[in-house]
């Protein structure tokens, strides 16, 4: 049986948190497309899933050797979204963590921050520059005006939510770089 | 750029997989080695792993091995630089352990 969910997630370990729920309710995740998620039945708690950015696109041949290396650890990777991929593990073949050191864990929070910080500024310069055509151009009517004011407004909360989960991110690492001052 | 001559402490896991490699084995031949080596206390990442065996090959401390017959999967073994480093890591992990038996020991409590 199949079940399909639409959700959106900002925060990719919420996401991973609530794949791995459905897994243990018995929905293993088979297809995700742009908040689209296809569940199938599977035995309750049969899979361990985890999410994961990847440096280079899925086809590209470092990821291709990436993945086939997890895929002889019994790692699964079963739908991938632009660099992301969504890979999962039998739970009866033991734990399943992608990193098990502070300095990988570090390395995946600052390659997601960095889709943050990339769309935050660029919603915020279409923010700024919506605002200021609306404010300037003496021209153009006043409906217009508004309507460049109110976009770039809009942008720019975009703008600020993006800078709201890199913060969060970077508090992750930051917590992360004083443990690793004392302990590895 | 040259090295500088003083050297960190390799981490637990760059060590636990060094020790492996004295044995040609694939990826998920050094997990399941380094847990069992270690009693289930280490359980290596495959994403940490990934990047450490790469590390690792570019410093050249480990090589690609010939792959044993029918296997298909990549396997590695130490090189004798690797070899090297792990004989001055062990000096500098008895250092640590002669020192602190030494004042451990003398401790009244």
């Amino acid at each position: 049986m199949k079940r399909v969910i639409y959700r959106a997630f900002w925060d990719y370990e919420k996401e991973e948190k609530w794949l791995n729920t459905m897994a243990e309710k018995g929905w293993g995740l088979v297809r995700y497309t742009w908040c689209r998620y296809v569940f199938e039945e599977s035995a309750k708690g049969e899979y361990i899933y985890r999410i994961e950015l990847l440096k280079k696109r899925p086809s590209h041949p470092e990821s291709k050797d990436y993945l086939h290396f997890l895929e002889e650890a019994g790692i699964t990777c079963i739908t991938t979204y632009i660099s992301w991929v969504y890979l999962r593990k039998k739970a009866s073949e033991g734990g399943f963590n992608l990193y098990s050191d502070a300095e990988s864990r570090m390395e995946h929070y600052k390659r997601v921050n960095r889709i943050w910080i990339i769309f935050g500024f660029i919603e915020g310069l279409i923010g700024l520059a919506n605002i200021l055509l609306g404010i300037m151009n003496g021209q153009a009517d006043y409906q217009s005006r508004l309507l460049n004011v109110g976009s770039g407004l809009a942008a720019l909360v975009i703008a600020v939510c993006f800078a709201k989960f890199s913060l969060s991110l970077f508090r992750k690492i930051n917590r992360l770089k004083s443990e690793r001052m004392i302990r590895e | 750029m040259p090295e500088s001559s003083e050297r960190g402490a390799l981490t637990e896991a760059v060590f636990y997989i060094l020790l492996s490699l004295y044995t040609p084995m694939h990826g998920y031949g050094i997990m399941q080695n380094v847990k069992q080596m270690s009693q289930d206390r280490v359980d290596l990442g495959a994403g940490t792993l990934y990047g450490a065996i790469n590390t690792l090959l570019h410093k050249g401390w480990i090589e690609p091995a010939a792959t044993s017959g029918s296997s298909r999967k990549k396997e590695y073994r130490i090189t004798r630089l690797g070899k090297s480093t792990v004989l001055e890591e062990l000096e500098r992990l008895k250092e640590l352990l002669a020192n602190g038996e030494k004042i451990v020991g003398e401790d009244p409590k």
